[in-house]
């Protein structure tokens, strides 16, 4: 008897969740932000992960996830779920293999934490656990679920973006939690372009809540919910010059490099702009 | 191969002459080329059985050699992506719709195949170079068509050529080059101006000297590629030489597909052909817009930052300031064409650490001491190789680096 179409079996997910762990940051932000769920600390967002975790696992048996701690230093994977298939380990335990990094202070620690890097990591995993996947015939639903709280951090423009579009390309959903008291202009662009969650939860103390009810669920489930709607997207871009956001910039138009101010040369590609002192735009067709 | 092979490996050349029999040995010859590779190198020898699945695999040498060749490649394409590109360009694609491309030598006919092939590059076109503009013209029954005008709306000329496929009288070369050559002239002068033409034809019917269209086009700095379905073309050819163009000519529906996409990155900035300016921009921001709300502008869900009136589709021109506005994340599409990633190192393991197994530092595979690893020369970590290519070829970041350079 044909199965029907929709009586598949469930997907089965990896789930990659950073999350933020910079010690600046918490050690700054203790007891400010009033509401947010970063205003209870670390360890509430901790126990909400883990409390979340557990219950993803317990969705389906096969599911798996790592998770990567973003800290001021650099991004390390705190814990990872056996990957490979191999005929020989297949009683390996499921609890995975737990990785402990003892956090080195850094001297030159900030404020903002490498998400982009982080992401990057997320979505080196990503592509081998699919590789490994489509090798053994199967195919596996990988997804990335960001907590940030700190701001975000304008130099990271570039490498963000290239992230986002790999993501995109391989179609792995970005879900994303603000837990600070700003929005997230690049996350909120992640999410949008990956066609993930982009959540700012609005009473902090229920972070659990809002991860069950967005972020444990697969891609197929969510097309039978009601996901916070989108307020808006901001679409802002990060000048080359200054790394600052710009609303309204000057584009290089050999190389598309964005500056805040009008200028006689691109420092990227050394175009001469001396010639036209006026600022053309482009007309309509 | 050159393309002078090329043009005898086409099927579509063949007559009943004696001459083209010579031709058909050389087609053969050629076709036979890519066999020669695996005729010397006993390829059978780079296969052995996985002990755990019996699957074949590709032995652990093999591996190694298409690694070093990868990553040659990537280096090149590293050292290539400092050079200043068109960036926005503006091309009309002249599809040919003469009664050549209702001939069955691809299946189920060149009109569909050609058809096919112009979609996808459009989509792709658009995917590498946000903000350029594209056209369509069809040249049939002896005349230039102009389907669509210049516009960056991908799904619009999809729409529209989907529509027109519809073959019947002959190709005219000058016609066609004649409304490019006029609808290019208006565009800014930052622009470069392109024309591709995908050719099925042999013949070309003109209403006067091509050769004086030709030199206009020269004149006018737009640049003409040609894609030949068939064979060559003297005349198609030399048109490609004076504007600085390539010429290409499809030995089968794959290859066509191939020539056909090798012009959707942009290509090298020609030095005298455009003039670099800064162009004025707006990354308007997307706000939901409650229904009984009063707007100005076209009402949609972006925001203009200049005069806040409201647009419905990027990219556009504000309708109330006549601002460009752009989505940034479109513009950031071809960022890693201006920053690659530097080029991995082979690592080599010392004696030291000859027996030790390492751990890939993005994805934690491990990497045994007959696998290709890389180290990236500045963060110093060890990659393995399916990451290498990964980060080289789809991410354009190296995680550790994005992670320091940001203190």
């Amino acid at each position: 008897m044909a199965a029907r179409e929709d009586d598949v079996a469930d997907d089965k997910s990896l789930l990659v969740v950073l999350v933020e762990t910079n010690p600046r940051y918490w050690a700054a932000s203790e007891g400010k932000g009033d509401g947010t769920a970063a205003a209870n600390g670390l360890s509430s967002v901790l126990e909400a992960t883990t409390v979340f975790l557990n219950s993803f696992f317990a969705l389906n048996q096969q599911n798996r996830a790592a998770v990567i701690a973003v800290h001021d230093d650099g991004c390390h994977y705190l814990y990872t779920s056996p990957l490979e298939l191999n005929a020989g380990d297949a009683s390996a335990s499921a609890t995975g293999k737990k990785r402990t990094k003892t956090a080195t202070p850094s001297s030159r620690a900030a404020m903002s934490s490498p998400f982009a890097g982080a992401l990057s990591l997320a979505l080196c995993y990503c592509n081998r656990a699919q590789t490994l996947e489509t090798a053994a015939g199967l195919r596996v639903r990988p997804r990335i679920l960001c907590l940030q709280a700190s701001q975000d951090n304008p130099t990271d423009y570039i490498s963000m973006m290239n992230a986002i579009f790999s993501a995109q390309r391989q179609s792995i959903p970005i879900d994303a939690f603000a837990l600070g008291e700003h929005d997230l202009p690049f996350l909120q662009q992640a999410a949008h372009i990956t066609r993930g969650a982009y959540v700012k939860p609005t009473h902090g103390a229920g972070l659990l809540q809002y991860l069950l009810s967005t972020a444990a669920l697969d891609m197929r489930s969510r097309s039978h919910l009601k996901l916070p709607a989108a307020r808006g997207v901001d679409f802002r871009a990060s000048c080359f010059c200054h790394k600052r956001p710009v609303s309204v910039g000057f584009v290089c138009s050999v190389c598309l490099s964005i500056f805040c101010e009008r200028r006689s040369s691109c420092d990227t590609c050394g175009a001469d702009f001396a010639a036209d002192a006026q600022v053309t735009s482009v007309p309509s067709a | 191969m050159t393309s002078v092979e090329a043009a005898y490996g086409a099927e579509g050349a063949n007559g009943d002459d004696d001459d083209d029999d010579v031709d058909a040995e050389d087609a053969q010859r050629a076709l036979r080329a890519w066999e020669k590779k695996y005729q010397s190198e006993r390829a059978w020898e780079d296969l052995e059985e996985d002990p755990v699945t019996g699957r074949l695999r590709v032995t652990s040498e093999a591996q190694t050699a298409k690694a070093r060749e990868r990553r040659a490649k990537m280096a090149a394409l590293a050292t290539s992506a400092g050079a200043a590109k068109g960036m926005i360009r503006f091309t009309y694609v002249v599809v040919d719709l003469s009664r050549a491309a209702n001939e069955e030598d691809f299946r189920p006919n060149r009109l569909s195949v050609v058809g096919q092939c112009a979609t996808s590059f459009i989509r792709e076109y658009f995917n590498q170079n946000p903000l350029s503009q594209l056209g369509i013209i069809v040249a049939r029954n002896g005349v230039a068509e102009r389907l669509t005008e210049l516009s960056g709306s991908p799904e619009a000329h999809a729409a529209a050529l989907r529509n027109a496929l519809d073959a019947s009288g002959d190709f005219s070369l000058q016609n066609t080059l004649n409304v490019a050559r006029t609808s290019l002239k208006s565009i800014p002068s930052y622009g470069s101006r392109e024309v591709l033409y995908i050719v099925s034809s042999l013949s070309t019917c003109d209403p006067g000297n091509v050769w004086t269209e030709i030199a206009a086009t020269k004149a006018a700095k737009v640049r003409v590629s040609v894609v030949a379905v068939a064979a060559e073309l003297h005349v198609s050819r030399r048109l490609t030489e004076e504007t600085g163009g390539t010429y290409g000519v499809s030995l089968n529906a794959d290859h066509l597909d191939d020539l056909i996409m090798a012009h959707a990155p942009p290509p090298p900035l020609p030095e005298d052909a455009t003039k670099s300016s800064l162009v004025q921009m707006g990354f308007p921001q997307k706000k939901h817009l409650s229904k009984d709300a009063l707007v100005v502008g076209t009402g949609g869900e972006y925001v203009c930052p200049r005069c806040s009136g409201r647009i419905d589709e990027l990219p556009s021109q504000c309708a109330v300031c006549r601002l460009t506005l752009v989505s940034s994340p479109h513009l950031a599409r071809s960022y890693h064409h201006l920053f690659p990633v530097a080029p991995f190192k082979e690592y080599t393991r010392d004696e030291a650490s000859a027996k030790e197994v390492l751990e890939c530092k993005a994805c934690l595979a491990l990497i045994k001491q007959t696998d290709p690893a890389s180290k990236c020369e500045q963060c110093s970590n060890v990659f393995c190789f399916a990451c290498d290519c990964y980060i080289h070829e789809k991410l354009h970041n190296c995680p550790h680096c994005t992670c320091e350079r940001e203190n």
